[in-house]
């Protein structure tokens, strides 16, 4: 192997170009969720936010030592409660105009500058999911996400056909950003489960299932049997270890995002995380072969309008 | 990859007053790709933070990326789930003597819909505030004081926030068993009002 080949193989991996179509579905439903991230904290934005709320800037000043300094614009307005309903009502607009691609890359940038500034106020309150929707949404600037169903720059960037095979192709790096994103949360959390404990010994999902402020809904008998539990756990890792090294493998893509679509389905189902599984979920779509994304588009467009337009492969 | 696959500079991008656009496209690679090292060589640092060299590259760029808000951790249930099932409980106190117990909404405790929004009270207090951030205590306190400040004549003098929790069972002694009351109690400190605290409670 020579330098030239390896440099080549990191410019087909960065720099080579595709079609902005995963990209700007996944905006659309990162979008969905961002709006029901906001809506879910507005019964009690001033109890976590508020100038009389349960965490002071000083409480979080403290547990940083006070030194560092971060972005986050509560610091222009601290302790003003007129300025957090401003804040909540723009972040809403900016989550709807990336949902809707109106200014995707402006939009991003809002709901990036919103979450980071939220974390920063109060990061006591946030969990994985939160801190992926941040970290996301901070790729996604740098993403063409707005050349593909958007409502701004439609003319220019989509065909007038409505072929959603034809979009102008984009550099991948940002999509690769997304999708190294998502295997990294796998890669982590894999290596971090198998250093020994319970995650090995085949336990992990029954003290899981025991933690009662997480429960949503029962499951019966698979926590009650130890031989279920045992395979839920061991096929949890099995999971997530497919999650950062076989999606990548085209034959194997598919299989692994149905494998995690159910795995995130049952923790939905069983814990309440909101959010978090979804998140995860609409991820796998950065990994949809744009052909195969446009087919399932397409299919959607004319099973819920009159118009009847076929995709050429 | 040759330069006609190079995106251009658009027409009306601020790029385009600081560089021409042969000058954009010569140095375009070098950036993002520079951009792309520090970006990943951060993440895996900050996530696999088991060497001194590697904490001395976090050290070291700690102030963009907390600055940022990039720092991520995924070891959610690593190396395992938590093992106790806690949740807290403050005593108000007021100026006559008599007391009133407060909790928080405790998801055990709520219909399936109330629960979704209501989650962050489970990771604030159940994940950090009954454990590892007794800096927001005196805050809650506080905050406890003025949701329980009812009678302009009688107000609250003190709050007491007590943990409550208890061990699972381990898989082998736990399995089809309910789990043990969350009887185990530590008293996380007692915290004094004073009327500046009360500020802003509105009487009818």
């Amino acid at each position: 192997m020579s330098i030239y080949t390896i440099l080549q193989a990191w410019d087909r991996f960065w720099f080579s170009e595709v079609s902005p179509l995963s990209v700007a579905v996944y905006r659309i439903l990162l979008g969905f969720l961002t709006i029901a991230f906001i809506l879910l904290l507005i019964p009690d934005l001033f109890v976590w936010f508020g100038s009389h709320g349960m965490c002071s800037n000083q409480a979080v000043a403290d547990w940083n030592n006070g030194h560092a300094v971060f972005l986050n614009l509560f610091s222009f307005f601290p302790d003003n409660d007129q300025f957090l309903v401003v804040f909540q009502c723009v972040f809403f607009l900016a989550a709807v105009a990336l949902t809707l691609g109106f200014h995707a890359r402006v939009a991003a940038t809002i709901c990036y500058l919103c979450l980071t500034s939220l974390y920063h106020r109060n990061p006591f309150i946030f969990n994985a999911g939160d801190t992926y929707l941040r970290v996301s949404t901070f790729w996604l600037i740098f993403s063409a996400s707005g050349n593909a169903l958007a409502l701004t720059g439609r003319q220019k960037r989509s065909n007038p056909a409505g072929n959603f095979n034809s979009y102008k192709k984009v550099s991948i790096w940002p999509l690769r950003l997304l999708q190294i994103q998502l295997a990294t949360v796998y890669w982590h959390t894999f290596f971090c489960k198998i250093v020994g404990g319970p995650w090995i010994d085949g336990s992990a999902v029954f003290t899981a299932s025991r933690i009662e402020d997480l429960q949503r809904l029962p499951l019966p008998f698979v926590f009650e049997h130890a031989w279920t539990i045992n395979l839920l756990t061991w096929g949890t890792l099995g999971i997530e270890g497919a999650l950062f090294t076989l999606i990548w493998i085209k034959e194997f893509r598919y299989w692994v995002i149905a494998f995690a679509v159910i795995f995130h389905l049952t923790i939905e189902y069983h814990m309440n995380i909101p959010i978090f599984e979804w998140l995860m979920i609409v991820s796998y779509v950065l990994f949809f072969e744009p052909e195969h994304l446009a087919l399932a588009i397409t299919w959607l467009r004319n099973k819920f309008t009159n118009q009847k337009v076929t995709t050429p492969n | 990859m040759t330069n006609k696959q190079l995106k251009p500079v658009r027409k009306n991008s601020i790029l385009n007053e600081l560089l021409s656009r042969e000058e954009w496209a010569r140095i375009r690679k070098p950036i993002i790709s520079a951009f792309l090292i520090l970006h990943c060589t951060l993440n895996y640092c900050y996530l696999f933070n088991n060497h001194p060299y590697i904490n001395n590259v976090n050290h070291f760029f700690f102030g963009y990326y907390a600055f940022m808000g990039l720092e991520q951790s995924w070891n959610v249930f690593s190396p395992g789930p938590r093992s106790t099932n806690p949740h807290l409980t403050a005593i108000v106190t007021y100026q006559d003597g008599s007391s009133r117990l407060w909790t928080y909404p405790r998801m055990e405790r709520l219909d399936f819909f109330t629960k979704i929004p209501k989650e962050r009270y489970r990771k604030f207090f159940d994940d950090n505030a009954a454990w590892n951030v007794p800096v927001v205590w005196p805050d809650i306190a506080r905050y406890v004081a003025r949701t329980n400040y009812f009678d302009l004549d009688n107000p609250p003098i003190l709050v007491s926030l007590i943990r409550f929790s208890s061990a699972i069972l381990p898989m082998e002694e736990g399995i089809n068993k309910p789990n043990p009351p969350q009887s185990d109690s530590k008293v996380l400190g007692v915290y004094p009002i004073t009327a500046q605290d009360l500020d802003g409670v509105m009487h009818k």
